[in-house]
């Protein structure tokens, strides 16, 4: 059964700190380090929470990003020194934020693929059994690019999902934390 | 079905532990935790063993089984896992997914270093593609990448002892050989070499290895490389005339998809077997262009025609000229970091130079061989 994506624009502003209370699919303690991720990413870049993060691409809206003050700041850098390890990191928890508050859909279940997570999505209270009517969530990270950089990300990504016809619906985000912008595609 | 669900949360609440636990590096504590993770996982998938038409729960829970049982390196037990979810009914995606897992089970048995013992001043290097059978390699495709490798490891070495770049090495034979690059017999693996690399002994202090200190850089900058992390790469070599050798050496050794597939490189570190997979496709590395070069100039010019000329006696001037089909002779100059490696091989070759304008010369970004056009 397809089920389409439908976009909300009721959400303004979201909160990292949210991210502790997990998802369907994301334990509280695994959602508090995407969201330590994304404050290092974004601090990194010099904003301060409140920073206005434009959403283009499927999605035409603007979001205020909060977050709260780092507590044990000195362990928390200590464990996110990789620059491309914490940009992706960091990527997955705005996408997630995203898309739980601009669509009607949530991040309800991971599998692993290679070495990382394949992170699926549903509509928000479903009850299908695991990956059943289920989407699907790409998510890249870009610590500092131009516009170019994320089409050519954004274009790697389609690229690889046209090349099979199914009806598995997707959304695939690319998250830029210098301006800080998230161009979105929903299939 | 409960049962199935339960199993899954518990195997990626594992695995989530075991990625924060990596993260912190708490690196035994995260294997463990893999390894859990990936009992639970497998056991949830053969839940569903016979449930062919139960997609794509079925192939994703194999999937991901199988991608955990490579992390704790069980490899046939990943090999078995990706051949049941295919022997099932996957959705194309997902199918396609589990093929290229497949390949990488397949190549980390040419990984394998088949009871050979590497020292920590070694590493194998492991060809597999159309030009390579078993325990045999097509010769141009093999050796032009074992001297570039040799080449890469060398620059690797003198930029770790924080040297300039040195553009004319081969002509100063007493500095060069601080360093010496040893290859053994080849074996079949497919194709494996092992190369040694020897230093003078005042400069390998004690406790601490010099040489495996370089193999480890190498192999983070061709994985680097590989997942097209630059900007990365770009941090850990910021001096141009290095980075510029690096990408251009890289390049040339990168598989070509099709005689060559895939590279695999296999080394010890601090007692532990250690893999890098090189499987970036040569025609899907973009030219190389520096930030501050990009800024600069803005035409880019691309010629054909062979290499007739080349000028180092001049540090100022490293000129080559290229005779096109037509008699003209363009003036190339040639950057910091690329005439001895990249372009002197390449001598009385018929290439393709891209490069930008400047003035009556072309500023040489890239170099390589190709076909003569008839």
């Amino acid at each position: 059964m397809v089920r389409k994506i439908n976009i909300l624009l009721e959400a303004n502003a979201i909160h990292l700190n949210s991210l502790s209370d997990g998802f369907p699919g994301i334990t509280p303690k695994y959602g508090s380090f995407l969201s330590e991720a994304a404050v290092v990413c974004l601090e990194d870049q010099n904003h301060p929470s409140g920073i206005r993060m434009t959403i283009d691409g499927d999605i035409n809206h603007q979001l205020n990003v909060f977050w709260d003050n780092i507590e044990n700041r000195n362990q928390v850098y200590r464990t996110w020194q990789d620059y491309e390890e914490t940009t992706e990191y960091g990527a997955y928890g705005l996408a997630f934020l995203i898309v739980s508050n601009l669509t009607d859909y949530t991040i309800t279940q991971r599998a692993m693929k290679g070495k990382g997570f394949d992170y699926w999505i549903a509509k928000k209270n479903s009850n299908d059994f695991l990956f059943q009517n289920n989407g699907r969530l790409e998510v890249s990270g870009i610590r500092k690019g131009d516009n170019s950089k994320i089409n050519s990300r954004m274009k790697e990504k389609i690229s690889r999902i046209n090349k099979y016809e199914n009806d598995i619906p997707l959304i695939i985000t690319i998250i830029e934390f210098s301006k800080p912008i998230s161009r979105v595609m929903i299939k | 079905m409960n049962e199935v669900i339960k199993l899954h949360n518990e195997a990626m609440g594992l695995a989530e532990e075991a990625s924060l636990e990596k993260l912190k590096g708490n690196l035994s504590l995260s294997e463990e935790l893999i390894k859990k993770a990936f009992e639970k996982e497998r056991d949830a998938a053969n839940s569903l063993l016979s449930n062919i038409d139960l997609e794509p729960t079925r192939s994703v829970l194999f999937r991901s089984a199988a991608s955990l049982a490579i992390e704790c390196k069980e490899i046939r037990a990943a090999e078995k896992l990706i051949a049941t979810a295919l022997s099932g009914n996957p959705p194309e995606e997902i199918a396609s997914e589990l093929r290229d897992l497949l390949e990488d089970v397949y190549f980390r048995r040419h990984l394998d270093l088949r009871g050979i013992v590497l020292e920590p001043n070694e590493f194998q290097v492991s060809i597999t593609g159309d030009a390579i059978g078993f325990g045999v390699a097509e010769s141009n495709t093999f050796i032009g990448r074992v001297r570039d490798l040799g080449n890469l490891i060398f620059r690797t070495a003198e930029r770790k002892k924080d040297k300039k770049f040195r553009e004319r090495i081969r002509r100063d034979i007493s500095k060069a050989k601080e360093v010496e690059v040893y290859i053994s017999v080849p074996r079949a693996a497919s194709f494996a070499v092992t190369f040694r690399i020897g230093y003078s002994q005042q400069l390998e202090l004690p406790g601490f290895g010099f040489s495996e200190m370089v193999i480890n850089e190498l192999m983070d900058c061709i994985d680097l490389f590989n997942k097209s992390e630059e900007a990365s790469l770009r941090n850990r070599i910021p001096d141009s005339a290095y980075y510029r050798n690096f990408i251009s050496l890289a390049k040339r050794i990168s598989p070509d998809g099709k005689l060559v597939k895939s590279i695999g490189f296999t080394s010890t570190h601090t007692g532990k077997e250690r893999h890098v997979l090189f499987t970036r496709k040569q025609i899907e590395i973009p030219p190389l262009i520096l930030e501050e070069i990009r800024e600069k100039l803005k035409e880019t010019v691309r010629v054909k025609g062979v290499l007739k000329y080349a000028d180092s006696i001049d540090a100022l001037k490293n000129e080559i000229r290229l005779i096109d089909e037509k008699g003209t002779h363009h003036r190339i100059r040639v950057p910091e970091g690329m005439m001895d490696d990249i372009v002197r091989p390449l001598w009385d070759y018929y290439v393709e130079v891209i490069g930008f304008r400047e003035n009556k010369f072309i500023l040489l970004e890239e170099i390589r061989k190709v076909e003569e056009e008839s």
